[in-house]
């Protein structure tokens, strides 16, 4: 429960957020902090500082643009999320914000936090490389953006390094998605999670057998293609408590499918 | 205290020929609830005291290793630390705790940090206490620890070989071991028309996990050596025995108070270690000192319920059906300290053959010492682990026989006709109806359809398991199994006072002796006292919560339910009845007084 | 840093180090200590609370980040010693044993039905997801809940 000392810092802008960021090496920002605080509880991580990035309205907000783009600030809650009707334009992420862990922490957890910590277990990850969302991220050096399968780099990293903010993410549009995952109780720590986007032939990205999610492409979106993609695809999951390794290639090809067929079924 | 809206119905025999209706059974609002849901409760944690200090404790990242030097030096540079405590220290200061267990358990030495050795991960090896629960956190980082890694075993079957002994004063890793030998089982063997063989079962540890974690807040009066110990152990008077003989005082010494327990199951009825860690800070510093146990602690390094793995178990069964009875070699892994759980070896005794008329019964019991965190008994233990033996039993026979798992159930459960009934070891079930029991159950849960169900489930690509379990349990006892393992060990009776007295308002108060964690005694006690005394429980003030200088032993919430009820009672007969309405009569006629006797 | 909070109508300004967690700030500082710890993980919601209308676990945020906020712990529960229909219902369901978990339960049951005053039961249920009980096993914490609607 106890951190260890740390210095405290509450930007008024983007800007100054990006600048407190680079200018201390040990400085981390502080999304919802339904993750970071927990690591730094256990004093797994001990950053020197946190830029808390809550109130800058600039990362608030879900946009929905003309050609149906869904813009989505990274401080945006999970909560609102799902609350959100320009969001419901890509059905998905409100069904998966839903998902993640309970009411308290979909309250505070954000979007932007949950694909930056990147924890191989979290939901959002898998779900924006099978979207194709584009990352838009800050720093110094001006703005660039990243799609998300070049976004996620290893365990806990990403492409937006140090200094630098991700500031918000666009979702292409479409209604064809599907999500599933076998979890440690209701809502709980995925075991295996696949996100699925049908268009045609379908992309599947499969979160918690690798560093980063897997992207599956394939040309037919029927269960055979599905599992041979799969099979195909040599996955060397980790094993842990809660699954072997062996268990968790063959949940992967299940959650795989589950995902497609629940794609195929929306139109 | 909540009004009691419930008019009593029922008429309560207080002596023979007496009756007047009761509260007893009736369904009345808690006492306890009000404050509780006003978030009004006293837990531990929850007491502060001035210039109080917090206690951090060096945990051992190895489940087995020797500790070479423990150096607090740069912990106690630190701003705001106030002082450390370690296992040398303890080793000069306190005696080791007394061992249930005859040799070779009775030669482990335990103390309330390691001393020399670590034997499992989490194993406490220094303290710090500092101005704030950060700082104590940080200083305990800051000691160094140097630690000789040994080979570990965590297997309770490999720990037997003593390849790798965890006490080198016991010399092995067994803690104890006994053979019990019920009926005639050669004869059953005999007369067997099938004997069923079972090579191994394991029932795994657990955790009953309490939401709210171990702690304490320690004060030490200097003026009269008396130890002040606001804490959530669940049986004070147990881990009274074991901390004032290693502080070398007097159980008078030590006082424990407690309100409200946020739920114990059993994983806080061994917290003296950490206790008498405390103690000794409180001392040496002379200032209270707070310990609050983090989950995280609680998951390594508390205490978890027994692991026992059953070898060789071999069940002689008639062409029928009829089980004559079970032997079994089980091996009890008790972490790496037995603590309270020798206990564990005998407890089961008291349901031997669980639900069924087996009359020739073997049990050869070892329980053993491995490097993982001590057990200690958590809900309904050792009783759990057997009955979870005997119904494994019954469905395995069943299963290797071709036998229905409910018919062969009633076949062998004792009948309903033979109670009272007297079990292979002298234990009286006194009444029962176990075939009904399980008709009900099945019953409630559409077991007629269940094959129907278990097919639509296999359709939709899902499996659907049907399993039966049927226990009994001894809801009090008087631990006078103890003396089976240990014939010194003075552990039976299980004494407890209750006081009844009459106070200024015509207020009944009752204090009590048990460790309430959420069993609701307040308002089960003011039932108990209304129905003997004719008043309502509204007019009955119950004490909750344990102090020693008004209690005296404090045992487990389980088996206290019954004897706690006959000890208020047995109080009652120095307030009178007619007194009481006197006294109470006599405030309503006085302008000023308050008008009915709620609480304060 | 000055922190200045309104806990239940109630103004409270302390200094407090960066590193205290909400739940610490509540329970040490300003002894508020309805509100529990059952965890060091963010699963047990022992510590909920509403902060400016919002119900969030106080062990995951810390104290800092709540300068200037209105926060709602159990305590304000209640008027002048009498329980609230939810508090009431609580009690009268048996929905708790310990009574540990009941502060985080009732505050996230007053948020679900401040949101949606007519709940489903699995709404219900997926309202307090976020907090464990280890005592009675949800059924009658469902029940008050149920009830407190009626």
């Amino acid at each position: 429960m106890l951190l260890r000392e740390v210095e405290y810092a509450r930007p008024a802008s983007v800007q100054e957020a990006v600048r407190l960021l680079s200018d201390q090496e040990g400085a981390r920002a502080l999304a919802g902090g339904q993750t970071l605080i927990n690591v730094m509880k256990a004093r797994a991580a001990s950053p020197d500082a946190l830029v808390d990035l809550n109130g800058l309205d600039e990362l608030k907000g879900i946009d929905l643009g003309s050609d149906g783009t869904v813009t989505i600030g990274a401080m945006v809650t999970y909560s609102e999320v799902i609350g959100s009707a320009e969001a419901r334009a890509r059905p998905i992420l409100g069904e998966v914000c839903a998902q993640i862990a309970d009411v308290q922490v979909r309250n505070r957890g954000t979007v932007g936090g949950n694909v930056c910590s990147n924890d191989p277990t979290n939901h959002l990850p898998p779900l924006m490389v099978s979207l194709g969302a584009t990352m838009h991220i800050t720093g110094p050096g001006g703005e660039r953006t990243v799609p998300a399968e070049e976004f996620f780099l290893g365990v806990y990293m990403t492409a937006a390094g140090p200094g630098e903010l991700l500031t918000r993410i666009s979702v292409p549009p479409g209604k064809r998605d599907g999500f599933a995952s076998v979890a440690i109780g209701k809502d709980g720590t995925c075991i295996v999670n696949a996100a699925a986007s049908v268009n045609g032939g379908a992309r599947v990205a499969l979160g918690c057998v690798d560093a980063v999610p897997v992207l599956l492409k394939t040309d037919s979106v029927e269960e055979d293609a599905v599992r041979a993609a799969l099979q195909g695809a040599n996955l060397d999951p980790p094993s842990d408590v809660h699954a072997s390794a062996d268990y968790r290639r063959h949940l992967a090809e299940v959650v795989a499918v589950r995902a497609v067929a629940q794609a195929r079924g929306k139109s | 205290m909540t009004e009691t809206t419930v008019t009593p119905e029922r008429p309560l025999v207080v002596e023979e020929g007496e009756t007047r209706p009761g509260f007893i059974g009736q369904n009345i609002p808690r006492k306890e609830d009000k404050r509780l849901v006003q978030g009004e409760g006293v837990f531990f944690d929850d007491i502060k005291r001035h210039e109080m200090g917090f206690v951090h404790f060096v945990r051992s990242p190895y489940a087995h290793a020797r500790i070479k030097a423990v150096d607090v030096a740069k912990a106690l540079e630190l701003d705001g630390v106030y002082g450390t405590l370690t296992g040398d220290e303890v080793a000069i200061l306190t005696d080791p705790f007394f061992e249930l267990s005859t040799p070779p358990g009775a030669h482990i030495k335990d103390y309330a940090l390691a001393v020399g050795k670590v034997r499992h991960v989490g194993d406490p090896v220094a303290a710090v206490v500092a101005r704030t629960r950060d700082l104590a956190r940080d200083a305990a980082e800051l000691v160094e620890v140097e630690y000789e890694p040994l080979p570990l075993v965590l297997d309770g079957e490999q720990a037997l070989a003593d390849e790798v002994v965890l006490h080198d004063d016991a010399g092995s890793n067994t803690v104890w071991s006994g053979t019990f030998d019920w009926g005639d089982f050669e004869g059953a063997m005999a007369e067997a028309d099938h004997v069923v063989k079972i090579e191994r079962l394991h029932f795994d540890r657990f955790s009953s996990t309490p939401l709210e974690c171990s702690g304490c807040l320690v004060e030490y009066n200097r003026g009269t050596g008396q130890w002040t110990i606001y804490g959530n152990h669940q049986m004070p008077g147990v881990g009274a025995i074991w901390m004032a003989p290693a502080l070398r005082v007097g159980i008078d010494k030590l006082r424990f108070v407690s309100q409200d327990i946020g739920g114990g199951f059993g994983n806080k009825i061994t917290l003296h270690p950490q206790f008498t860690a405390c103690c000794l800070l409180a001392r040496k510093l002379n200032r209270p000192v707070q310990w609050t146990e983090w989950r995280t602690d609680q998951h390594t390094a508390n205490t978890h319920g027994n692991e026992r793995t059953f070898l060789d178990v071999t069940v002689p069964v008639k062409a029928d059906g009829t089980m004559l009875g079970f032997s079994v070699k089980a091996i009890d892994d008790c972490g790496a300290f037995p603590r309270y759980e020798p206990l564990g070896c005998i407890i089961w005794a008291q349901v031997t053959p669980g639900c069924y008329r087996w009359r020739n019964v073997r049990v050869d019991f070892t329980q053993v010492c491995t490097n993982k965190s001590p057990v200690a008994p958590n809900r309904g233990y050792s009783r759990m682990q057997h009955l979870w033996l005997t119904e494994r039993i019954v469905d395995i026979v069943a299963s290797e026989l071709g036998l229905d798992p409910v018919e062969v159930r009633k076949k062998n459960y004792v009948k309903h006709e033979e109670f009272p009934y007297e079990t292979p070891n002298g234990c009286i079930y006194d009444s029962g109806d176990y075939a009904r029991c399980l008709d009900i159950a099945l019953d409630l849960i559409g077991y007629d359809s269940l094959e129907e169900r278990r097919r639509d489930a296999e359709s939709r690509g899902k499996l659907f398991g049907i399993g039966i379990g049927s226990t009994l349990d001894s809801g009090t006892n008087n631990f006078g199994q103890s003396m089976i393992l240990n014939p010194d060990l003075q552990f039976s009776g299980n004494n407890e006072g209750a006081t009844v007295k009459l106070d200024i308002f015509g207020e009944v108060v009752v204090t009590l002796g048990t460790v309430p964690q959420g069993q609701g005694h307040a308002t089960t006690t003011s039932q108990v006292v209304a129905d003997i005394l004719g008043c309502t429980p509204d007019d009955v003030n119950v004490r909750a919560g344990h102090d020693t200088y008004w209690n005296s032993t404090a045992r487990r919430p389980t088996t206290s339910s019954s004897p706690r009820g006959r000890r208020a009672s047995r109080a009652i007969p120095r307030l009178r009845f007619r007194s009481w309405r006197s006294a109470r009569s006599s405030t309503r006629t006085t302008p000023g007084y308050r008008k009915t006797s709620t609480s304060r | 840093m000055d922190v200045k909070v309104t806990v239940n109508g109630e103004t409270y300004e302390r200094d407090v180090e960066p590193r205290k967690l909400l739940i610490h700030f509540l329970r040490d500082d300003l002894d508020l200590t309805g509100s529990h710890i059952g965890c060091d993980t963010g699963n047990c919601g022992a510590c909920s609370v509403i902060v400016d209308g919002v119900l969030l676990k106080s062990c995951m945020m810390l104290a800092v980040q709540a300068d200037g906020a209105k926060i709602e712990t159990v305590e304000g529960l209640a008027r002048d010693g009498e329980l609230n229909g939810l508090q009431q219902a609580f009690s009268d369901h048996h929905a708790l044993q310990c009574g540990y978990c009941t502060p985080g339960m009732l505050m996230s049951a007053t948020a679900l039905l401040r949101a949606n005053p007519r709940p489903s039961e699995d709404e219900i249920r997926k309202g307090i997801q976020g907090n464990l009980c280890r005592c009675t096993g949800y059924v009658n914490i469902v029940d008050a809940i149920k009830a407190a609607t009626e």
